[in-house]
């Protein structure tokens, strides 16, 4: 273990903190608008990341993206399992009487997997973003059919087709997948369409971050026996989940562990193995398990939970390096 | 006094008995002559070839080195004084001396590093079986693979691509790169360059395009020319990418995917061992590597304001 997180190089460690400094000190700045206005513009700040940001995310992410069928079934089965499971699990352990947590899970489910985008492009670039781009439509169909039906009793999947981003996403895949070209006399328009999308796409990341620190403004710091014990193991459960499940795809053979020729194909298993550690590692799938258990109402949400999770983060990236990207390392 | 003669004769004996041996194994090893004809000085490539064939525990090898020194006259004059029944194994280096070596010499063995595309380039019928009298390795890097390295890092809408457009090899290159243009959604830009005075033009040319990258094939003239080539990119923060791994380190390119020339010298080597125990060139598969390399150039990323994504910088070879 020693050897593996010895290998994380200073370049790299530096890379994670430059992605992490910019990254908090936007959702800061999101915390302090949030306080500051009383988060009368949440809704505003919703509609406008659901109606017109995410879905040229969406599409700037996948529109040159190849985006295969066992692709598709990994990280959909992944999303699955760590989102279906933990809340399963709970509702299991602590019976259907005491389902009040479970209220709260579905906005989690979908808050979680909008902040995974931003830190997979910064992380993981273009690729990493396309990647979680699929992590994020998988988990809103997990919040509309398994989460609906967790919260509610019953399932509401055609929610999920009034997502403008399924549909920027599915463009975005035609395009990819398509090998029809636009007239030369339309192409610069093309461009420019791509072009526009691309920098609303650009800025969809801060704002993503913005809204994840607005509503924070008014949250309490909590105490620390809220933390512990179960807190932790809410935090630190998911990232642990995803791990197995990784191993478990490496054993079965569905994500080789050998370079081979093309390293290139190689560096592309090792980054959606990255995005579904790191989709599970957001505070979505973090705090299922706690919620679940009653030790926490996710309607009240603490600050120094918020950092718990902030440093859980931290640590899983420093483990998605060492152990995820260990083997190729020359 | 006694002690002396007595140690003598034990010296004698330890002598007497250790002779054999050693000139058993000078006997084993049998001394090849191997003639190693290059083009633009000797590379890793050579490095590896000439420590694996000498680390063998039958042959002697005695290496005799060529340089055209990028010359394509110093290449003619070369051949024109080489006696090829002197050797018993020609190395050639890249597909120009290959194809040259090839037109000149039908019946010593010759064994070619770093020929990009060999079947393209008349030098073999096929990979797996050569058919002619060489065979050797090979430093394919699909255009394809190189311009999803790139696409992990940047958005590419234009791309230019610089080449010497007098030798053929790099056109095989250029044309693999035109056919996925549609696929990946850019559009190449090509700039191919007559002679050392047509750089700054086809630079120019590149730079007024606005592409958002450049693609080096692997091509000698340029690899030799690189140093009055990348700086005027650098200059305007044009990213670079290069099949040639030494142009990251020497050069200032910013990203390179190619094989690792060492490792690419060491499999002529095992070719040409293969060959002096007596195999035919024409039956020995055309080596490639195992697996291609990463190697980034971090201060000229820094120059150019790109940042590598994490499994990039996890995986790749770091050039501080």
């Amino acid at each position: 273990m020693a050897s593996y997180l010895s290998s994380v190089t200073p370049t790299e460690i530096q890379m994670i903190f430059r992605v992490f400094i910019p990254f908090v000190a936007i959702a800061v700045i999101g915390m302090v608008i949030g306080r500051w206005d009383e988060c009368r513009h949440q809704k505003t700040l919703d509609k406008l990341l659901c109606c017109v940001f995410l879905p040229c995310l969406s599409f700037t992410a996948l529109h040159r993206y190849e985006t295969s069928l066992r692709e598709l079934l990994l990280t959909g089965l992944a999303v699955l399992v760590l989102t279906g499971l933990p809340p399963l699990l709970g509702r299991l352990f602590a019976g259907r009487s005491q389902a009040s947590g479970v209220r709260g899970l579905p906005p989690l489910f979908r808050g979680g997997a909008s902040l995974l985008l931003p830190l997979a492009y910064l992380l993981f670039g273009t690729a990493g973003l396309a990647k979680a781009v699929l992590f994020y439509l998988f988990v809103q169909l997990c919040w509309c059919t398994l989460g609906a039906w967790l919260a509610g009793g019953r399932c509401c999947p055609g929610s999920f087709f009034r997502i403008p981003s399924l549909y920027a996403a599915a463009l975005a895949m035609m395009a990819a997948g398509s090998s029809l070209r636009a007239p030369e006399h339309l192409q610069e328009f093309v461009w420019l369409f791509e072009k526009g999308a691309a920098i609303t796409a650009m800025g969809a990341l801060p704002l993503l971050i913005i809204n994840f620190g607005y509503p924070l403004g008014r949250i309490g710091w909590g105490g620390l026996k809220e933390l512990l014990p179960v807190r932790m193991l809410g935090v630190l459960s998911g990232p642990a989940l995803a791990f197995f499940l990784v191993l478990l795809y490496r054993r079965l053979g569905w994500l080789e562990v050998e370079t081979g020729y093309d390293i290139l194909s190689h560096i592309d298993r090792r980054t959606t193995e990255a995005v579904l550690v790191l989709g599970a590692s957001m505070p979505a799938s973090l705090l299922a398990p706690a919620a679940l258990s009653r030790c926490w109402s996710p309607d009240v949400p603490s600050r120094l939970g918020l950092l718990g999770r902030v440093f859980t983060l931290c640590a899983v990236l420093f483990f998605i390096d060492s152990l995820i990207f260990f083997d190729a390392r020359g | 006094m006694r002690l002396l003669p007595r140690l003598s004769i034990l010296a004698l004996l330890i002598c007497a008995l250790c002779t054999p041996a050693v000139s058993a194994v000078a006997a084993q090893k049998e001394v090849r002559r191997i003639a190693m004809i290059l083009f633009r000085g000797e590379t890793p490539a050579e490095q590896g070839f000439r420590q694996a064939v000498s680390a063998s525990a039958q042959f002697e090898p005695a290496f005799e080195i060529f340089d055209a020194a990028q010359s394509r006259e110093k290449l003619g004059a070369i051949f024109d004084g080489l006696d090829p029944s002197k050797y018993d194994l020609i190395y050639t280096f890249g597909t120009t001396v290959t194809q040259m070596a090839l037109q000149r010499i039908d019946e010593v063995p010759v064994v070619f590093n770093v020929v990009q595309r060999p079947i393209e380039a008349g030098i073999v019928a096929s990979w797996q079986r050569p058919g002619g009298n060489a065979t050797g390795a090979s430093n394919m890097v699909s255009s394809e693979s190189a311009f999803r390295t790139l696409a992990l890092v940047l958005n590419i809408r234009k791309l230019g691509v610089i080449y010497y457009d007098k030798d053929p090899s790099p056109r095989y290159q250029v044309a693999d790169i035109a056919a996925v243009q549609d696929r990946f959604g850019f559009r190449m830009i090509e700039a191919p360059v007559a002679g050392t005075d047509a750089i700054a033009e086809s630079l120019e040319r590149l730079v007024k395009a606005k592409v958002d990258a450049v693609m080096f094939p692997s091509d000698s003239f340029i690899k030799v020319h690189a140093d009055s080539i990348l700086p005027v990119l650098n200059r305007h923060r044009i990213p670079t990418i290069v099949v040639i791994p030494d142009m990251v380190k020497d050069n200032g390119a910013m990203l390179s995917l190619g094989p690792d020339y060492f490792e690419l010298g060491t499999l002529a080597a095992q070719n040409a061992l293969e060959i002096l125990r007596g195999a035919s060139p024409s039956e020995l598969p055309v080596r490639r590597v195992r697996n291609l390399r990463i190697s980034l150039n971090l201060r000229t990323a820094d120059r150019l304001g790109v940042n590598f994504p994490l499994q990039l910088l996890s995986m790749a070879t770091l050039i501080p």
